[in-house]
């Protein structure tokens, strides 16, 4: 059991845990800075966003188009029924893999097509939240 | 079958005492945690963490079939459902049922009766317990005084059909009934469309006090003495104490035996709370609930008895019985305890969470800490910002608040803003000191004061 969680998936979480609050509240702004992490909500009447003070807003480069491996990671935990093999492609809306939680199961389906490269988690595996099952490559 | 690996269904302190408790009976413990919550205490002492989602409580703490299935995968044959989340609903011990997980707590249905007020307020009233003085539906002014009379006053006018405080008048004698009813009626008529009242005496200034009870399953229920729970800001709980000093003896049997009487009508199994609205002009009392779960308070009443409850808990549930009878719970002394919570006095008691930067915990002869935190702990902005309570035992109340106070002198947390100040101020008020406070005594007496003298 080595999976770590994917920062980006958790940042996400984190989002969502601090739109939560913030629709609970009556607050007109919230602003979270961490060390590797920086959120601002603003409601009518909130306060500008502090992250764009004095910022020069340049043309953001688009990322170079490298084959890099995306972790494909479990939405919560779950036992791992099944997960395609290294080398499968699969088209977006395909399932990659099947987890079961008290013997219901999903699927979990692919995002775009792509090609797995790596398998992270064995059939019969208890995986838990952010733990990788595996990894694919997204189709050029 | 004694449990041999318990599955610990919270976060915070009391995960942290769960485990404690499970690993004093040598049982294995996987301790149930978010994203945020892997690096807990609780997380690095139990035998193994499970991480069951992410920070939000709704995809990882309140999912039930999550807690079971990694429950069952991780080998737990026990587990304790802590306080608040899922400890009061009935489907996690129906789900621990059907897959062969002893579940420590009262039996589904049970959960379900008691959660239920109407049905709980009805199964107090056939176990003869008493419940607050109150009419049937009204129909007139007539009736209104003709039932103030009888009940006594002040008495309370609800709408039938009502909610929200609205077509709510307080009564202190039978000319204003007559003219509440007449008022709260049309009011209620106009609101709700429907002008039916009902009555209910009125306790301006009540006392909240809550019996420990713990049964087998069986019918038979012992008591762990009763505790005082009326420093309340917002109806949560601030300080706890036990006995309730503002008790007689006499009474006090009474409010045992009705607790008792009632959580053995329904063969009540583990830990629970019965709790009552106390009169203390009239020395009477009147049920309000069960609270079916070990609650955040219960370290008073180990303090006074010297018995561990959790651990009782968790024999119970593991098929052992009750391991004693009621002669042998033997209560001594006084215990006071404060709950110490994240949140800025400044700013309304709004939640601060953040990194905990110092943390310099009083010790003690009679002090106890129940804390999850340490210094460099962070406290998530995701659940409740209790960061500890502190409870102080002593040979009487007197010496209970002394050792109190002394230890939230002692106790130096820095990094969020604490409590501890407020806590303080309680603890020292000459009418804490004197008990003659009640359940709104903190929102009509200290608070509207509270650091303003200081200025």
């Amino acid at each position: 059991m080595t999976g770590k969680s994917d920062p980006a998936a958790a940042a996400i979480d984190n989002a969502r845990a601090f739109m939560d609050a913030m629709l609970q509240s009556d607050w007109l702004e919230l602003h979270i800075a961490t060390d590797d992490f920086e959120l601002f909500i603003a409601r009518e009447g909130g306060g500008p966003n502090p992250m764009f003070a004095g910022a020069e807003l340049d043309e953001v480069p688009a990322p170079a188009a490298a084959a890099k491996a995306s972790a494909i990671t479990a939405p919560h935990v779950a036992t791992l029924v099944w997960a395609a093999q290294p080398g499968t492609n699969v088209a977006a809306g395909e399932a990659l893999a099947r987890i079961s939680v008290l013997d219901e199961e999903t699927d979990i389906t692919a995002a775009r097509s792509g090609r797995v490269v790596a398998v992270d988690a064995a059939p019969g595996e208890l995986v838990e939240f952010g733990m990788t099952i595996l990894q694919i490559v997204e189709a050029a | 079958m004694a449990i041999k690996r318990l599955f610990v269904a919270n976060r915070g302190e009391i995960a942290l005492r769960v485990v404690k408790a499970a690993q004093a009976l040598n049982i294995e413990t996987v301790v149930a945690v978010s994203d945020a919550d892997r690096e807990s205490a609780a997380a690095k002492m139990a035998d193994r963490a499970v991480v069951l989602g992410p920070a939000s409580a709704a995809k990882s703490y309140l999912d039930p079939r999550l807690v079971v299935h990694a429950a069952r995968e991780s080998g737990c044959d026990g587990l304790h459902p802590g306080y608040g989340f899922l400890s009061e609903r009935a489907i996690l011990p129906r789900l621990c049922e059907d897959h062969g997980i002893a579940f420590v707590g009262p039996r589904p249905d049970v959960i379900e009766a008691l959660g239920d007020k109407l049905q709980a307020r009805a199964m107090a009233s056939a176990a003869g317990v008493p419940l607050v003085p109150g009419s049937e539906n009204i129909a007139s002014g007539a009736d209104a005084r003709r039932e103030g009379d009888r009940i006594g006053y002040p008495v309370l006018l609800k709408a039938a059909a009502g909610g929200g405080g609205r077509g709510m008048v307080i009564a202190n004698n039978g000319d204003e009934a007559e003219a509440g009813f007449q008022r709260a009626s049309a009011e209620a008529e106009a609101a709700f469309g429907d002008g039916t009242m009902f009555m209910e005496r009125f306790v301006p200034e009540a006392r909240h006090v809550e019996v420990q009870l713990m049964g087998d399953g069986q019918g038979k229920v012992l008591h762990f003495g009763e505790r005082d729970c009326s420093v309340q800001r917002r109806y949560q709980k601030l300080i706890e104490e036990a006995p309730c000093a503002a008790m007689s003896d006499e009474l006090r049997a009474k409010l045992h035996k009705s607790a008792i009487d009632l959580a053995a009508s329904v063969n009540y199994r583990n830990a629970g709370t019965a709790e009552f609205l106390f009169d203390v002009q009239r020395q009477e009392f009147y049920f309000i609930e069960v609270n079916a779960r070990i609650q955040v308070e219960h370290p008073v009443s180990e303090m006074i008895s010297s018995f561990d409850l959790v651990q009782e808990q968790i024999r119970i549930a593991g098929g052992a019985g009750l391991s004693v009878g009621q002669d042998d719970v033997v209560l001594s002394g006084h215990a006071i305890e404060c709950r110490i919570n994240a949140e800025d006095a400044a700013r309304d008691f709004a939640p601060s969470p953040g990194r905990i930067t110092r943390w310099d915990a009083p010790t003690g002869e009679g002090i106890r800490l129940d804390s999850h935190m340490a210094e460099g702990a962070m406290i998530p902005p995701f659940y409740d910002s209790m960061v500890g309570k502190l409870i102080a035992h002593g040979k009487d109340r007197a010496e209970a608040i002394d050792r109190l106070v002394g230890a939230i002198d002692d106790f130096v947390i820095e990094g969020v803003p604490t409590t501890l100040g407020l806590q303080r101020a309680i603890a020292t008020h000459p009418d804490f000191v004197a008990n003659t406070i009640h359940t709104r005594w903190l929102e009509q007496v200290v608070l509207p004061q509270f650091g303003k003298d200081a200025a």
